[in-house]
C-alpha cells in the first residue's frame, strides 16, 4: 500500500524494518478522490496530512480572473501537505489531476510518530525540505527558463521521481495530463504548450500524446532543459 | 461546459489542437486565443523578433472553424512617430 512512499524515502535514506511498520501503523484511512477535485483549500484548518499513494495531483494558487498557477506535482508516494501537521492550514489548495487514492495519516499520529521515531521525525523534515528545493527550481522555470527549456526540465523532472517510484524508466512514462494542466504548470497556455512540444518532438527530444511522454533522447532533453538533478538529493542521480 | 480547439498557423507551419480546451462560452475560448497569441509574440520578443502574421483558428467539437484570430488582433502596435 505504501510501497511508491518507501521507495522514495529508501531512495535517499534507508528505512528499517521497525520504522516502516511504525509508517503503516499511523494510517487510519484509505479514501478514493475523483480528478479534478480540490481536497484541500486554503485556510482551512486541518487535523491529518495526505499521503498519495496513486494519480497525480498538484498544489496550486489562483487569481480571482480564475488564472492558476501549479507550484508542484505530486506523485504517488509524495506527501501532499506534510507541511500542513506544522502550519495547520495552508496558503494553497491541493487538487488532484487525476483519480487519486491516498491514505490518511492524523497529526496526532504524526506527532507520536515523530516523538517515538525521531530519525523519522528527520526524514520528513527532509521531505518538506525536498518540496522546498522543488518549488526553488520551478521558480528558476517560470523565471528564467523560456517555454522550450521549462517544458523540458518538467519532464526530466517526473521522469527521475516517477522512475524512484517505479512508475517510469528512461523510455519514458505515463503522464495522464492535459496540456492544460502542463500550462498551468509553466505558466503559459495550452496552445505555446502544444507549439512547443511540437518544437520538442521535431528534435526528436520527447513526444508527449494520449497521455503517455516517450523519451527519445534523453541525455539531449537534459541539455535542453540545462537540467541538474542535484536539487532532487539523490545520491545516484549526481552525476546526472 | 464546451470543447473547442486552437489551431495554430504561424511560421512554423501548423500546430493541430488534438486536446482541445473545456471552457464555459466561446467568449472564454477567444480570450484564450488571445492570450495564447500573446505569449508566443512575448516569447519571440525575447529572441528579438515580432512576427504578426500568424493566426488562431478556433474550431468546435466538429472541427468546424468558428473564427480565426490573427495575431494582429490580440496586439496594439505604436510604431515611431505614431500617438
Amino acid at each position: 500500500m505504501i510501497d511508491r512512499h518507501l521507495a522514495k524515502l529508501r531512495a535517499r535514506h534507508p528505512v528499517t524494518a521497525e520504522e516502516e511498520q511504525a509508517i503503516r501503523a499511523a494510517i487510519t484511512e484509505l479514501r478514493d478522490y475523483p480528478a479534478d477535485r480540490t481536497f484541500i483549500k486554503r485556510g482551512v484548518t486541518l487535523d491529518h496530512s495526505t499521503l498519495l499513494l496513486d494519480g497525480i495531483m498538484c498544489r496550486y494558487k489562483d487569481l480571482r480572473n480564475g488564472q492558476r498557477q501549479i507550484t508542484e506535482l505530486h506523485v504517488a508516494g509524495d506527501f501532499a501537505d506534510l507541511h500542513s501537521f506544522t502550519l495547520k492550514h495552508l496558503d494553497h489548495e491541493v487538487m488532484t489531476l487525476t483519480p487519486c487514492r491516498v491514505a490518511i495519516i492524523p497529526h496526532e499520529r504524526l506527532h507520536r510518530l515523530t516523538e517515538e521515531w525521531p530519525r523519522l521525525a528527520r526524514l520528513y523534515w527532509f521531505a518538506t525540505n525536498l518540496d522546498a528545493a522543488i518549488h526553488r527550481e520551478w521558480e528558476l522555470s517560470l523565471g528564467r527558463r523560456d517555454a522550450r527549456a521549462k517544458l523540458a526540465a518538467l519532464l526530466c523532472e517526473l521522469q527521475i521521481r516517477l522512475q524512484i517510484v517505479g512508475l517510469a524508466d528512461e523510455r519514458g512514462y505515463a503522464l495522464p495530463l492535459t496540456q492544460t494542466d502542463l500550462a498551468e504548470c509553466l505558466g503559459l497556455t495550452n496552445v505555446h504548450v502544444n507549439r512547443t512540444l511540437r518544437e520538442l518532438r521535431e528534435e526528436n527530444l520527447v513526444e508527449f500524446q494520449l497521455g503517455q511522454v516517450t523519451i527519445i533522447d534523453l541525455p539531449n532533453l537534459r541539455r535542453a532543459a540545462e537540467f541538474d538533478s542535484a536539487y532532487l538529493y539523490l545520491p545516484e542521480y549526481k552525476q546526472m | 461546459m464546451l470543447h473547442y480547439y486552437l489551431h495554430l498557423f504561424n511560421g512554423i507551419g501548423a500546430v493541430p489542437d488534438e486536446e482541445g480546451v473545456e471552457v464555459e462560452s466561446f467568449a472564454d475560448a477567444y480570450r484564450l486565443a488571445i492570450e495564447s497569441i500573446r505569449s508566443l509574440i512575448s516569447a519571440d520578443v525575447k529572441h528579438g523578433r515580432i512576427d504578426l502574421r500568424g493566426r488562431i483558428e478556433i474550431a468546435g467539437t466538429d472541427q468546424a472553424r468558428v473564427r480565426v484570430v490573427p495575431f494582429a488582433e490580440a496586439v496594439r502596435l505604436t510604431l515611431e512617430d505614431e500617438r
